[in-house]
């Protein structure tokens, strides 16, 4: 048990091993393939993203700017008067500072005109001074409100540039800076009002054409993405408003972007096999434990009843059902076969019972007591048979006619088993009668009235083979008849055993009316007479020859001086170590007579 | 044993090879019961046949009884085991042997 339990530990750890393997590599192959399909589909994402984040940014500059009434006419000055301009740009509206002078003092000028809302007509109406203390101010401010779009929307620069047609060039009007940098003309720091960038890309020539021309417009590559967006023209220039973001960074977001789209799907993979393993425990593996289960116990103890109402009582559905009820008819079919087996095993023991009861009946038929005539000292004799089945067809008899006379029978039945051992027990006890209800019968006519007795109760067409002989035990004289059976053999004394062909007359049964021969022969004081049937010299070895009478008679002349029985005995071993192992189809039977004579005489 | 049967109008040639015996003859019986009706010569070669039992002899006497009926009944080509076999038990007196 300790064994099977193990093993179904094993084999169900299988099973969702090897689904869960199956998961994690489909898992593995539809993660990466996320990855690169997710990679490109963000890169687009991320673009138009930071193409509207910027363009909105740009928007705000615009509305910045465009919220001071007089923009273009500041914008105008600016440009016309960037080298006179006295520019604060990190004034930041903090107290103190030189802008904070300046407004005070201008507003103090012109307590009529709000900063803020001055219009170009109310401007131009200045002095010179004034209005140059003006565009610094304002200036001054945008530079402040600008540095605070850069810094909530955290992108890298944030200007206006001027350009015209050809665009070859950038003017830089104004810039938005982080707190403390540097504001210098080297790349990377952030350019004064003034400062000049000769442009050689064409990529950046056509990024600002379009932002002019048409809509706002994103740089593909280069270290910085640039967006241009157009503001208004100032001086016979384009002005547009700049906004760059670090091409690394965007990647960066490229890449969380990506990596969070793929992490989103292998983890819903990963919980969608995990469900599918659930199920799969749920659905099959619980319900295929407990069939098996029940399989055991029935395999165990038998008990098709237990195993029939807890299998109903699981109340299984799909497959596992069906398999459930497949188990319960199999149980079934087995408990049928079962009873059927048995009572087939009752019925072959019965028969088997019978048949050996037949068999020792059968035998018990058979004079068995040797010697037989312990008294006399004139005649020994011995007989055996072996059955090839249980029961079979040959027999041997011996019985006194009277004081002097001995008949000697051996007799062999057509076919085999039970009908053969019926005939041969009919042919037995007819014989007997036919030879003792007189006496002084000739052997001829005993076979005669014989042949008679059988053909008529014979439908079966069974037929017997009989050789009669009747020995005068004052003599030696016998008188024989043979009907159909095999030679006898016989050793007179002095001699060795000798095949006797004596005259043949038809098989008993075979045919009504048939007429038999009888002949008389002497046999000596000390002869010894062997009588068989065919499964002596027909006895088979595995190489299909046959024992054959030329082995027997020569089995015979070795054994000649030995007693009745241990000349049956030599023949019987000669003919088991001839067979071997074969198997053997026919009866074995034998029967020899000592006759020693009147010793007196 | 194998049985090579022939029939002719009314004349039936059986060509036997093999062995005869307790578990072969059934066959032999089978194939006279059904197809001996009607037939008016039997004829039976046994010139490959080996060996004959007494169950063999049994199925001989009984179309031997048949034959005897409704015509003929003959046997060639048989060897000497069963020619002794057939003379020791009487039936060499009661076949025709050619």
């Amino acid at each position: 048990m300790g064994n099977q339990e193990e093993k179904e530990k094993k084999i169900r750890g299988g099973i969702i091993a090897q689904v869960a393997v199956l998961f994690l590599m489909g898992t593995f192959v539809i993660g990466l393939t996320t990855f690169f399909f997710e990679q490109f589909v963000s890169e687009g994402t991320v673009k138009s993203q930071l193409s509207s984040m910027l363009d909105s940014i740009a928007a705000e500059v615009i509305v910045t700017v465009d919220e001071y009434p007089a923009n273009e006419w500041l914008l105008d000055y600016w440009y016309e008067n960037a080298d006179e301009m006295d520019i604060e740009y990190d004034a930041d509206y903090r107290p103190g500072t030189e802008t904070e002078k300046k407004a005070a003092q201008f507003t103090q000028e012109h307590p009529d005109i709000q900063i803020e809302y001055a219009t170009t007509e109310q401007i131009t109406s200045l002095s010179a001074e004034d209005q140059k203390l003006y565009a610094e101010i304002v200036y001054s401010w945008l530079i402040t409100r600008i540095n605070e779009i850069k810094r909530i929307y955290d992108i890298d620069f944030l200007y206006c540039v001027l350009t015209d047609d050809t665009y070859s060039y950038q003017y830089f009007l104004f810039s938005a800076a982080d707190e403390g940098a540097k504001r210098g003309t080297e790349f990377e720091e952030v350019y004064p009002i003034g400062h000049v960038v000769q442009v050689d890309s064409d990529e950046l020539k056509n990024g600002m054409r379009t932002a002019a021309k048409t809509d706002g417009f994103l740089t593909p590559t280069g270290k910085y993405r640039d967006y241009y967006k157009y503001l208004n023209d100032v001086a016979g220039q384009t002005a547009l408003i700049g906004v760059s973001y670090d091409t690394s960074r965007m990647m960066d977001r490229v890449n969380r972007q990506t990596v969070k789209d793929t992490v989103n799907v292998v983890v819903g993979l990963v919980v969608l096999a995990a469900l599918c393993l659930l199920l799969l425990l749920v659905y099959v593996l619980h319900p295929l434990r407990k069939i098996q289960r029940n399989i055991r116990m029935y395999t165990k103890n038998k008990d098709r009843e237990m195993v029939t109402s807890n299998l109903r009582e699981l109340q299984l559905v799909n497959e596992m059902g069906q398999l459930s009820e497949d188990v319960i008819t199999l149980a079934e079919e087995i408990d049928n076969y079962l009873e059927e087996i048995q009572t087939i095993t009752e019925e072959k023991q019965r028969i088997s019972a019978e048949l050996s009861l037949a068999s020792r009946i059968q035998a018990d038929m058979l004079p068995s007591s040797f010697p037989p005539y312990p008294e006399r000292t004139d005649v020994n004799l011995y007989a055996s048979m072996t059955p090839a089945k249980e029961v079979g067809g040959d027999y041997y008899d011996f019985f006194k006619v009277d004081e002097n006379h001995i008949a000697l029978v051996i007799a062999d039945v057509s076919g085999k088993g039970i009908p053969a051992s019926l005939f041969m027990m009919i042919t037995k006890i007819m014989a007997e009668n036919a030879v003792t209800v007189d006496s002084m019968q000739s052997p001829a006519m005993i076979m005669e009235k014989l042949n008679e007795q059988i053909c008529k109760h014979n439908k079966e067409e069974m037929f017997v083979t009989l050789w009669l002989g009747i020995l005068d035990l004052k003599t030696g004289r016998v008188a024989a008849s043979n009907a159909g059976h095999e030679n006898p053999i016989l050793k007179q004394p002095g001699g060795t055993f000798q095949v006797l062909h004596d005259k043949h007359g038809f098989v008993l049964g075979g045919m009504e009316g048939i007429k038999y021969n009888e002949y008389e022969f002497m046999m000596e004081p000390d002869s010894k007479l062997f009588l068989y049937t065919d499964g002596v010299p027909e006895a088979t070895n595995e190489n299909n020859e046959l024992f054959g009478m030329d082995r027997l008679v020569d089995t015979l002349r070795d054994a000649q001086d030995e007693t009745p029985e241990g000349i049956l005995n030599a023949v019987n071993n000669a003919v088991e170590e001839f067979t071997g192992d074969a198997l053997q189809f026919d009866d074995l039977t034998m029967l020899c007579v000592h006759y020693v004579g009147d010793q007196n005489s | 044993m194998t049985i090579n049967k022939e029939i002719q109008d009314k004349t039936m040639t059986l060509k036997l090879a093999g062995r005869l015996d307790t578990t072969t003859s059934p066959e032999l019986e089978e194939e006279l019961k059904a197809s001996l009706d009607g037939i008016e010569d039997l004829r039976m070669d046994f010139s490959e046949l080996e060996y004959i039992s007494s169950a063999g002899l049994r199925i001989l006497l009984a179309a031997q009884k048949t034959m005897n009926k409704q015509g003929t009944m003959s046997i060639t080509g048989v060897n000497d085991t069963i020619m002794e076999i057939f003379e020791i038990t009487g039936f060499s007196d009661i076949l025709t042997i050619k």
